[in-house]
């Protein structure tokens, strides 16, 4: 909680002091990270359920029950309650894949978005009648699940831990209290005892340098 | 102001917003491209911070979801070429009286948007008609509790987006604003904040949130709006 105050000048090794202002933010490397894949399973599974197929449904957990579990798990931090959001999760998608368009994204990003929400919303609600003394418990990773095991899962955890380690500590830390933590950057700014205009510039700075460095790594 | 909102579409995707802004960038979102690019884009980014945490689910679940969808309805879908015709019969018999109550006069009310609109903003006539022109579009027309004027919302869940026409509204005041709230069932949420222009029309596209709409409602709230009402309900429907 109280490391961060002073990350602007507690670079790791190699790290500049200038890459919270990085003059290339405005120039996409990627052309268009959020293009369609409709190659993809999960996305040809959630275009069947559409029309109510149910089997595509099944089909779609298996590629994505894993997702919506862990990161719903990693923001609520409580088993029980993430399964309760994660069928919720699931019905949602059920309900609304009438709405979801394989040519504005993919169905991963489509249901991550959903589950985070949704996870975020469940957290604040609760958090709203807590002392922020609670919160500042969830700052800790304490994240021991049993990762899944399929070889693609690792090579996405890998390359998206490599990705953050590019990241200068200040952006890391800020986008990960943010997502993982379920924070708001009002609620981050309280965290870190900083200015609010900092931890929007450095979501920002750091979200685009790491939709970049995805983009070049895949 | 609009500039601030740009920036605000990382924290956005990440959910990083209180309640309050993240109803004022929805409905900037709704009639901003740079903003929607740039959310499928960082989406697609936290979408991949997402699919880093994947776990094992617990064995029982997969089980417990699919018992729950085999039981739940869907939303009708967005009109597709390869929509299933089963699909597509059965959207348009939930919405067709609807359809037919509206009909004519969201012809007119799109008619007026058109006239008014097209000369001085081809992009934002469409993004109005986009929304009156969905097959599941639904129109309700608000009751005023006091104040003069005439308003109506038509929404479509498949559009993902409402749009509001009114006529001879009275200014809402000095730092004061009018805010339009979804009813849901766990109380109301906003759909975005707006204010007539000089002669009192109303014409706006706003976002809809995700929830079932249970019905609507408008209030006058500070500038820049309220995360839950605080005015008297001014309009509702």
């Amino acid at each position: 909680m109280n490391a961060g105050t002073s990350d602007d000048v507690v670079m790791a090794p190699g790290r500049t002091l200038t890459n919270d202002v990085n003059p290339f933010r405005h120039l996409r490397s990627v052309p268009d990270p959020a293009a369609p894949s409709r190659t993809d399973a999960a996305t040809a599974h959630l275009v069947r359920v559409a029309s109510g197929d149910q089997d595509a449904f099944a089909g779609l957990y298996d590629e994505l029950g894993g997702l919506v579990f862990g990161i719903v798990e990693r923001v609520v931090r409580n088993r029980a309650l993430a399964e309760e959001i994660t069928q919720e999760v699931f019905l949602d998608v059920w309900r609304l894949a009438g709405r979801f368009d394989p040519d504005r994204g993919s169905a991963r990003s489509w249901v991550a978005t959903m589950a985070h929400r949704r996870s975020v919303d469940r957290v604040r609600s609760e958090e709203a009648s807590r002392s922020r003394d609670d919160r500042v418990g969830r700052l800790e990773p304490t994240h021991t699940e049993e990762v899944a095991d399929q070889v693609g899962d690792h090579l996405d955890r890998e390359r998206v831990r490599q990705a953050l380690d590019r990241l200068t500590l200040a952006q890391r830390q800020t986008i990960e209290l943010a997502y993982f933590g379920g924070h708001s950057y009002r609620q981050v700014a309280v965290l870190l005892d900083m200015p609010e205009g900092t931890v929007k510039t450095r979501i920002r700075d750091g979200l685009i340098r790491l939709r970049d460095i995805l983009g070049t790594m895949s | 102001m609009s500039d601030d909102l740009h920036h605000l579409a990382a924290a956005y995707a990440l959910d990083a917003l209180e309640p309050d802004e993240r109803a004022r960038f929805e409905a900037h979102l709704a009639a901003c491209a740079d903003c929607t690019a740039d959310v499928a884009e960082f989406h697609h980014t936290a979408g991949e911070l997402a699919g880093a945490e994947a776990v094992e689910p617990p064995a029982g679940l997969r089980e417990q979801v699919l018992a729950r969808a085999a039981d739940a309805p869907q939303e009708p879908a967005m009109p597709a070429a390869d929509s299933p015709p089963s699909l597509a019969g059965r959207a348009a018999r939930r919405t067709f009286p609807v359809l037919v109550a509206a009909v004519a006069l969201l012809a007119v009310l799109a008619m007026g948007v058109v006239t008014r609109t097209a000369l001085v903003d081809r992009d934002r006539a469409s993004d109005l008609l986009a929304v009156l022109a969905a097959p599941d579009v639904e129109l309700v027309p608000l009751d005023g509790a006091g104040p003069p004027g005439d308003v109506r919302v038509a929404w479509s869940p498949s559009a993902g987006a409402s749009v509001l026409i009114g006529s001879d509204l009275p200014a809402p005041g000095d730092d004061r604003t009018y805010e339009l709230w979804v009813l849901a069932d766990d109380g109301p949420r906003s759909a975005g904040v707006f204010e007539p222009d000089d002669d009192g029309r109303l014409e706006r596209r706003l976002a809809l949130p995700a929830d079932p709409v249970g019905g609507w409602g408008i209030t006058i709230e500070p500038a820049g709006g309220s995360p839950q009402p605080t005015g008297d309900i001014l309009y509702l429907g």
